[in-house]
């Protein structure tokens, strides 16, 4: 009699576990998910100058495509594409330590009251400003330079976010979110880091460590509206997607479709100034890019890790879009492997860049349907 | 020859706590990573790779391991 008890109550339990799995599925595809799927073919463009092409951003009606650390000395950190024929207009960004020079185009954003692109350096840690106009000829030296101040060490992936602050992620905070002002003084933070459940090694861990192993296993891909207030940190190891209002103080997240509480197998290895946690060579990529734009939030989602990458040369094929109550509108499978995006939601065009051997700017158009409320 | 042994110690933990913050580069395939207690920051195609005192290898891999697969 016991034992049948145990049995019944054992399998209710699996019961329970199996309804809870699939109800979080269902939570993030909605029940129409076949209705909202797209499937989309692009047009590819080669452009020469482009040798390692990295991320993508429309600034004042025109396409930046910054290109990474593969780049000879002698090359452009970010070429600038007519939007609708991807003819190259002009490049900016030297290449160099010198002043008004580049390392790396970690992001770009616009300043309103100027019009100006602002390009954050992750590698000499400073900020270039560079005037834009329509058509302009290249100017590959900024206009002016700001270094950040040596004690905001611990951020490293950074926006201007007004006058008067700036708002990045840090290594060793337990927000996600953190705001410091001008003279690199922490102000507050925003958002916890999320915990991993399954992550038994890191209850040995407490304070500044413990934050810098959560921001080694949330780590991901930072981006903000352009010239606008949302910021979002796009997991590339969970399937999270943390935002951030930098106006309204808003926080919202994005969970799903998988990884939402658990992560991927994560060492730890070393220990004091040596201590860091990487996850196994063969974890999944998950959230690889984010455009947030006024109607729709869209992120591309790989699935494949960068052995995968080695042998196959796919990154990701799909893109979700989420409206701003954070719920799934559609999702888009592209007809070839993309590792960046960007969304003119006014033209309707997704731009990308190809992962194949020769990588170049692919542009599909944006169904009409995921425009509409 | 205490000395000796001392500076040798001394010269063995430097180039271990070097290592883990060398970064490196390689194409070579994925192999397993060995049972060790360090990680290097390894070219790859992810978000990159910090020390907790905030350097940061922007386009690289944490590995954990002794040297890049």
């Amino acid at each position: 009699m016991r034992k049948k008890h145990t049995h019944i109550i054992y399998n209710l339990l699996l019961i329970i576990y199996l309804t809870s799995c699939s109800n979080q599925k269902e939570s993030f595809f909605p029940k129409n998910i076949n209705e909202v799927t797209y499937k989309l073919e692009g047009t590819k463009k080669v452009i020469d100058t482009l040798k390692s092409p990295y991320r993508l951003y429309i600034l004042k009606n025109q396409l930046f495509v910054t290109q990474d650390n593969k780049v000879n000395f002698d090359e452009p950190i970010i070429h600038i594409l007519d939007l609708l024929t991807l003819s190259p207009l002009s490049a900016i960004g030297k290449n160099g330590l010198g002043p008004n020079e580049l390392m790396s185009a970690s992001n770009i954003d616009l300043d309103k009251p100027n019009g100006n692109a602002i390009v954050y350096d992750g590698r000499n840690k400073r900020f270039s400003n560079f005037s834009i106009s329509i058509n302009s000829s290249s100017k590959l030296l900024a206009d002016n330079q700001s270094t950040l101040p040596a004690n905001m060490f611990d951020a490293y992936k950074i926006y201007q976010a007004s006058d008067k602050t700036y708002l990045g992620i840090s290594t060793q905070k337990e927000y996600i979110f953190n705001e410091y002002d001008l003279n690199g003084n922490w102000i507050q933070g925003f958002g916890r880091w999320p915990e991993a459940t399954n992550s038994k090694e890191l209850q040995d861990f407490s304070g500044m460590e413990r934050n810098y192993l959560l921001s080694s296993i949330n780590s991901g891909w930072y981006k903000k509206q352009i010239g606008g207030d949302w910021y979002a940190l796009a997991m590339n190891y969970r399937d999270r997607i943390e935002l951030f209002n930098f106006k309204t103080k808003a926080l919202k997240s994005i969970k799903g479709p998988e990884l939402i509480d658990e992560i991927q197998p994560f060492k730890i290895a070393g220990s004091g100034s040596g201590l860091g946690g990487a996850y196994s060579w063969d974890a999944k990529y998950r959230y690889r890019d984010l455009a947030i734009k006024n109607q729709n939030i869209y992120a591309l989602y790989g699935g494949h890790s960068q052995i995968d990458y080695r042998q196959t040369g796919i990154v990701a094929e799909t893109i979700f879009v989420f409206s701003y109550d954070m719920k799934l509108k559609g999702k888009i499978t592209l007809d070839r492997s993309v590792v960046a995006i960007e969304v003119d939601e006014d033209l309707g065009k997704i731009y990308t860049i190809t992962t194949d051997e020769n990588p170049g700017i692919a542009v599909f158009d944006l169904p009409k349907e995921l425009l509409k409320e | 020859m205490k000395k000796l042994k001392s500076t040798l110690l001394a010269a063995c933990f430097l180039a271990a706590t070097g290592l883990a913050f060398t970064p490196q580069m390689s194409n070579a395939q994925g192999a397993p990573p060995p049972d060790g207690k360090s990680w290097v920051c390894c070219q790859s195609l992810s978000d990159g790779c910090t020390t907790m005192g905030g350097l940061y290898f922007e386009h690289d891999y944490k590995y954990y391991g002794e040297t890049c697969p």
